[in-house]
């Protein structure tokens, strides 16, 4: 599979993967304020950092390699499928694109995008008719769309784990946190009782299951 | 304002995505999962054009949705709430 040609150096697709996925989001997010283009711009970040490893050039693998080489001796890391590091290490070591974390991976992305269009949809209709939005996603979570934005991140990561993702990770985590507050505030005092009733209904980002208890997003 | 595609999902509170939305959703997906599970090697480079091409019609789209609905959320009096 890796034979005939480079596993790297592919930035046709580093550019084409980048663009499909940022699309793709921005699809679903329309990002109108400078704080949606904030969110926006670190995910889109976080997305070019990712395709530029996954394609390009492989920075974690070659920062690695000696470590890798001597855990896991027989693994070719400069083919493609060895950069499905997850796979290699804890996985079924059969292609990796069939493992158990791509798998999950998957399922992360795309319930985040999904949840993202969801949020999307409510969000639009509740802004043009000046209300909030507290239906659909909103009624489960005070932020869907930046949650989403986590799911899909979270799910880059167990597919494809750079040094570099890794490190933005725990960053945006806050920032987004950051900007969700920041953003509260504000409605807060345009919404006032009702946004404060809303607040009291409903979490932030883990959404409820049944009484209370918290739910297995990332921290 | 009162747009032709407006009262396909014009019932109050109503969580479902128009069908369009939806088929833009899933154009998208569609591709998107192609390029995660499919050997991504350099025969994915030869449908680079057509891809992109592909990608024009789904664009317009999505343009033209912006569009035709008129006016866009004022951002300034309402902040959003993602």
């Amino acid at each position: 599979m890796s034979t005939q040609s480079p596993a790297y150096g592919l930035w046709g697709l580093v550019l084409l993967n980048s663009v499909l996925f940022i699309l793709f989001a921005f699809s679903f997010y329309k990002p109108h304020s400078r704080r949606d283009w904030r969110s926006f711009g670190m995910y889109s970040a976080f997305v070019v950092a990712l395709f530029t490893e996954m394609y390009g050039f492989p920075l974690t693998l070659y920062l690695l390699s000696g470590w890798l080489a001597q855990k896991f001796p027989g693994v070719d890391f400069l083919a493609h499928d060895a950069g499905h590091l997850l796979e290699v290490m804890f996985g079924w070591r059969t292609n990796p694109h069939f493992g158990p974390f791509h798998v999950l991976s998957s399922i992360f992305i795309f319930g985040g995008f999904w949840l993202l269009a969801k949020a999307w949809h409510v969000l639009y209709h509740a802004q043009r008719e000046s209300r909030l939005a507290m239906t659909g996603p909103y009624a489960v979570i005070r932020h869907p769309q930046y949650a989403a934005f986590v799911l899909i991140m979270f799910g880059f990561l167990l597919q494809w784990p750079t040094l570099v993702t890794l490190a933005m990770f725990p960053v945006l985590l806050v920032a987004y946190a950051r900007l969700a507050r920041h953003e509260e505030a504000e409605v807060l005092a345009r919404f006032g009782d009702a946004y404060r009733d809303y607040q009291r209904r409903t979490p932030a980002f883990f959404p409820r299951f049944g009484g209370k208890g918290a739910s297995r997003q990332a921290p | 304002m009162h747009e032709t595609h407006d009262h396909s999902h014009r019932d109050e509170g109503n969580d479902g995505m128009p069908l369009r939305n939806k088929l833009v959703w899933i154009v998208f997906a569609v591709i998107a999962g192609f390029y995660l599970w499919t050997e991504h090697r350099a025969h994915l480079l030869g449908a680079l054009p057509y891809l992109l091409l592909l990608a024009c019609p789904l664009m317009h789209l999505f343009m033209h949705h912006g569009h035709a609905h008129g006016k866009t959320p004022p951002d300034k009096s309402n902040p959003g709430q993602p």
